[in-house]
């Protein structure tokens, strides 16, 4: 014991020597190329949207450093500075994602930071993207709070990714629309903020539409549950006319997949805010009469512009499959940095100052792969929103191999975002004051 | 020798070496420290109760408490103060401890695991439903200031790691004295023969339940020392994998000294945040091998906890082994 | 201390019973110790000695009856409470810490009786506390096997650490359980004439149990045979075994050495 006592010490101070070793070689700075570091889910459940990402921002690099990007993109790299990625994982919690992020701003010198999915993350991380100064684009997160109440005065904090707000009161009108005979609803959502947000969201968009149907079931399973027997007992047993999920990931396809073989889908339609995820995981698997979106016009949902087309062409070639959302929303976070950078340069060849980046950024509108162009419109223009689509998943064409999706609705995007100063919920429960359809 | 406890001296000069080195490290070595520092705290609550056999799968509820100390301290009083957010997570600890040691301080081995481990899990369940803890989003923790003192924005961090490190320098002195001391030596004796101490005059339960509240009491402090570098705090504190990470960093480094956690969770920091580096997709799995690797090379300090799995195998009486009756 | 009435015998157990599911292991037991007697309880296997015992030293609750402390009610309290009170008893198993030495076994004994004179918190590694530990060694002659490990000691050594960890609050009344047992005949005599030195210069009230007849002819003031959980016999040893069941039941069976 004594011994050990005299030893324990000096092992102490040199695990603190062995972490404060190699850090003190500065990491060398490559003016010749703009390091970013793209952080998305590589590992664990998110990895089912992450890893897709990571393809796109992948092929997007690529792509842009060869100057194969059709106009308005076609400048090599980001104002003709080759982009040198650097990808992290997600997952690992917050704490980590912390230390993660300040390894890339003060460790590898990157000039900016794109990514984060979980909204955990991306309310964790906004206060020290002000406190470390990069400029940092959350290219998925969709809660509203993380302007509304994390960082409401931001500067280097921007997100081009619109709210999930969107996603929620888009469905409501498309169901207003489409299905005006709805007089039930019951939801599915995973137990946490995302699932718990959305439902209240979207329970307050139905009763704002004066749509007149009531809600049944609110089922909250927990995130990671992979077992819903009991939900979809509990669904069976008092079928509403649209069963509202928000599901995402292996969560969402195991929900499909266990309805469908309990032949819930005769009883109830169901509404997936990311329903072309479980097509792109199921194929024709998936309930036929399952009204999908995308969290944006993504991926299936898609408008054909020579952009859009360049993209899915190039995703399907490299990666053969037609590109999922998560795609989308990660090409769409790398084009608002290009575009904003080339605006406010002058002249090619340089990375113009974060500031005059952040300025050009603010309000910007820009070209997206799904072709809806976005608008940082919100929050000072640091949040970005875009019009958006949903429709009715009807089939499998094998010819084309491809989902048949119908009655597709596009909406527009000061119908489905809320005007500026105005808290997402507060708004909607106003009666959406200020949209305009 | 009463002046010259070479763990003392140590850890001060260790805190003041630290504290005069701030400037030189980089922001991301300084964090990763605090981190680190902040997660030896709990680690070092599951050592002193391993010291009697204990084995906690549920720090992490305190690791969550002092946590929110900071947080909720702010969100509803607006106060901002370090030592007063501290001594919030500590009081609600002690309460929270003391009210759940009366229930798990009677059982032993893999009945205290599972226990501790749902205790910690029921109030993860609760507080991601709960918008007092912000729900999975979590809340936010603003800059700290320390006794009316509230540092500019450039020395914000310089000032949180010396007050990270003197407050491990002062909860890991104190702990060393607590293990040093005559009940330090009762709770090793409990492993040992828990029957001889309740003859010594000694409640082993009474005993089992003041550690109980002491490691609680270091778990909060890593838990507000956690909220305050991360300035974030979410119910994924109180999770089992975090409290899985506590018994593992006190797996890695064995438990020979208050020291023993502080080096284990420093190494694990480092080794994840370099696995993350070089490893992007598979850090999780170089992380896991690595430690599969000192667990099977260095097995050192791990015997206890062996010795451990294999009693909670076959679990026993809390107060006393039977004593034997006359055969007939 | 606990002083009451000069008249209170130091230990009174009244219709003390015991069974166990359907078997009576005490039955109505009456057994009254005064001061400074030395009783021997003698009995074949599963007489009922240990579970007297056992009730005396709080670690089991009689069934029925009842158990006084010079005078004071003290039926079903925990042995830790009785322990503070000055009932102290050792174990036919000692029950040591086998990770530490002898003489930190002796000091962790006497810090935590001792814990009113110096706090619980103080330092354990502390001078005073080891002398104190030593000479507690030396009162049975075993202060030379104080660094060893517990785990190393022959078990003559382990049954006399026992009691004297078992005495370090110097009791009024110590209970022993078969002191001689898994004790080499050699050593025996030597562990019973320690033990008998100390309570006589102490002036200990002791209840010991024991099989050895020699031993307890010896050594006791006073004899309770015990046969099916009954007292048979009580009262001074020649008395006792010229008990005619005492003879033939309890002392003409031959019992086999160190057999509980």
């Amino acid at each position: 014991m004594t011994t050990a006592t005299h030893r324990r010490p000096l092992a102490g101070l040199c695990a603190a020597c062995v972490a404060a070793a190699p850090l003190l070689a500065a990491p060398a700075m490559a003016a010749d190329s703009v390091k970013i570091g793209f952080v998305y889910f590589l590992s664990g459940a998110g990895a089912a949207y992450g890893s897709h990402a990571r393809d796109a921002a992948a092929l997007m690099v690529d792509a842009l450093n060869a100057g194969e990007v059709p106009a308005p993109y076609d400048t090599v790299g980001i104002n003709g500075v080759e982009i040198e990625p650097i990808y992290i994982d997600e997952a690992g919690g917050v704490r980590k994602q912390i230390a993660e992020y300040r390894r890339l701003v003060e460790r590898e010198g990157v000039d900016m930071v794109l990514g984060y999915t979980s909204s955990s993350n991306c309310n964790a991380i906004a206060p020290i993207v002000e406190e470390l100064e990069t400029l940092t684009n959350f290219f998925h997160c969709g809660n509203p709070g993380l302007f509304e109440e994390v960082e409401p005065d931001p500067h280097y904090t921007f997100r081009s990714a619109p709210m999930g707000t969107m996603d929620q009161v888009a469905l409501a009108r498309y169901i207003a629309d489409v299905y005006p005979d709805t007089k039930t609803v019951s939801g599915v959502n995973q137990d946490y903020s995302w699932g718990q947000d959305n439902w209240a969201e979207f329970t307050a968009a139905m009763d704002a539409l004066d749509t007149g149907a009531t809600f049944k079931n609110a089922l909250f399973p927990s995130l990671g549950a992979g077992d819903y027997g009991s939900e979809i007992s509990a669904l069976a047993s008092d079928p509403a006319d649209i069963t509202f999920v928000s599901f995402w990931g292996g969560d969402a396809d195991a929900l499909m997949l266990q309805s469908a073989a309990r032949g819930l889908g005769d009883s109830t339609r169901f509404a997936f805010t990311l329903g072309t995820g479980v097509i792109d995981g199921l194929g024709n698997n998936v309930i036929e009469g399952t009204i999908v979106g995308a969290r944006g016009p993504n991926s299936y949902l898609a408008k054909e512009t020579a952009l859009s087309s360049w993209f899915a062409d190039a995703y399907q070639e490299t990666y053969d499959r037609y590109p999922p959302l998560g795609a989308y929303v990660a090409a769409q976070g790398i084009l608002a940095i290009k575009a904003a950078a080339e605006k406010a340069a002058d002249g090619t060849g340089a990375l113009p100052e974060t500031d005059a980046i952040i300025a050009a950024l603010e309000g910007l509108t820009y070209e997206t792969v799904n072709g809806y162009p976005i608008s940082m419109a919100l929050h000072h223009g640091h949040q970005g929103i875009s019009d958006t689509v949903y429709g009715t998943y009807t089939g499998w064409d094998d010819e084309a191999n491809a989902p048949v999706i119908e009655d597709v609705k596009t909406y527009d995007a000061k119908c489905v975002n809320p005007p500026e100063g105005v808290k997402a919920l507060d708004w909607i429960e106003s009666g959406f004051e200020g949209a305009s359809c | 020798m009463r002046h010259l406890d070479p763990t003392i001296l140590v850890v001060v000069l260790g805190a003041a070496a630290l504290s005069f080195a701030q400037p030189h490290m980089p922001g991301w070595v300084v964090y990763l420290l605090q981190i680190a520092i902040a997660a030896s705290l709990p680690a070092l609550g599951c050592m002193i109760l391993l010291r009697s056999g204990l084995l906690s799968f549920g720090q992490g509820l305190y690791y969550f408490i002092g946590a929110y100390g900071v947080a909720l301290v702010h969100a509803h009083l607006g106060i901002s103060d370090a030592f007063l957010g501290i001594l919030a997570g500590a009081a609600a600890s002690i309460l929270v401890a003391g009210l759940v040691g009366f229930f798990i301080a009677r059982y032993r081995g893999i009945f205290f695991a599972m226990l501790t481990l749902a205790i910690s899990m029921v109030v993860y369940g609760m507080a991601v439903k709960m918008d007092l803890f912000g729900r999975s989003d979590g809340l936010n923790v603003p800059r700290l200031s320390y006794l009316g003192f509230t540092p500019s924005r450039a020395w914000a961090q310089t000032s949180l790691f010396v007050f990270c490190v003197w407050v491990w320098a002062v909860f890991g002195i104190a702990t060393h004295l607590y293990l040093r001391s005559r009940f330090g030596k009762l709770l090793t004796a409990i492993e040992d023969n828990e029957t001889r101490v309740e003859y010594l005059g000694w409640s082993v339960r009474h005993a089992v339940h003041i550690n109980t509240i002491v490691a609680a009491v270091l778990g909060s402090a890593g838990g507000a020392l956690a909220a305050a570098s991360a300035r974030y705090a979410d119910p994924s504190l109180a999770y089992w994998t975090t409290s899985g990470e506590f018994v593992f960093i006190v797996l890695i480094a064995g438990q020979a000294n208050v020291l023993a956690p502080l080096f284990g969770s420093v190494f694990l920091e480092t080794l994840r945040t370099y696995a993350a580096a070089f490893f992007p997709d598979e850090w999780q799995l170089v992380l896991g091998a690595v430690m599969l690797a000192i667990i099977l090379f260095l097995p050192k300090g791990l015997g206890h906890l062996f010795a451990l799995a294999g009693r909670a195998l076959r679990p026993r009486r809390a107060t006393a082994a039977p004593i034997e009756e006359d055969r007939t | 201390m606990t002083r009451s009435r000069p008249a209170a015998p130091v230990l009174e157990c009244r219709g003390v019973a015991k069974s166990f599911g359907g078997f009576a292991a005490a039955n109505a037991i009456d057994l009254a110790v005064s001061e400074g007697e030395v009783v021997g309880v003698i009995g074949s296997n599963g007489a009922g000695k240990t579970t007297l015992l056992n009730i005396v030293s709080g670690h089991l609750k009689p069934t029925k009856g009842k158990v006084f402390f010079r005078g004071e009610d003290v039926t079903g309290v925990p042995s830790r409470t009785l322990a503070r009170k000055g009932i102290a008893r050792s174990f036919q198993v000692p029950q040591l810490f086998p990770t530490l030495s002898a003489l930190e076994n002796m000091m962790l004994a006497l810090s935590l009786v001792a814990a009113p004179r110096k706090s619980i918190l103080s330092r354990f590694d502390d001078a005073d506390l080891a002398t104190a530990a030593r000479d507690a060694l030396d009162h049975y002659g075993i202060a030379d096997c104080a660094d060893s490990l517990v785990s190393e000691l022959p078990q003559g050594v382990r049954k006399l650490l026992d009691i004297a960890m078992a005495t370090s609050a110097e009791p009024d009344l110590v209970l022993l359980d078969e002191p001689t047992s898994g004790v080499s005949s050699e050593e025996k005599s030597d562990v019973m004439q320690r033990l008998a030195d100390r309570f006589a210069a102490t002036g200990t009230t002791v209840v010991f149990i024991e099989h050895d007849m020699d031993i307890v002819r010896r050594y006791a003031s006073r004899v309770v045979a015990l046969t099916d959980g009954s007292v048979i016999a009580d009262g001074p040893p020649e008395e006792v075994f010229a008990h005619a069941t005492v003879a033939d039941v309890i002392v003409g069976e031959p019992l086999p050495e160190g057999d509980a």
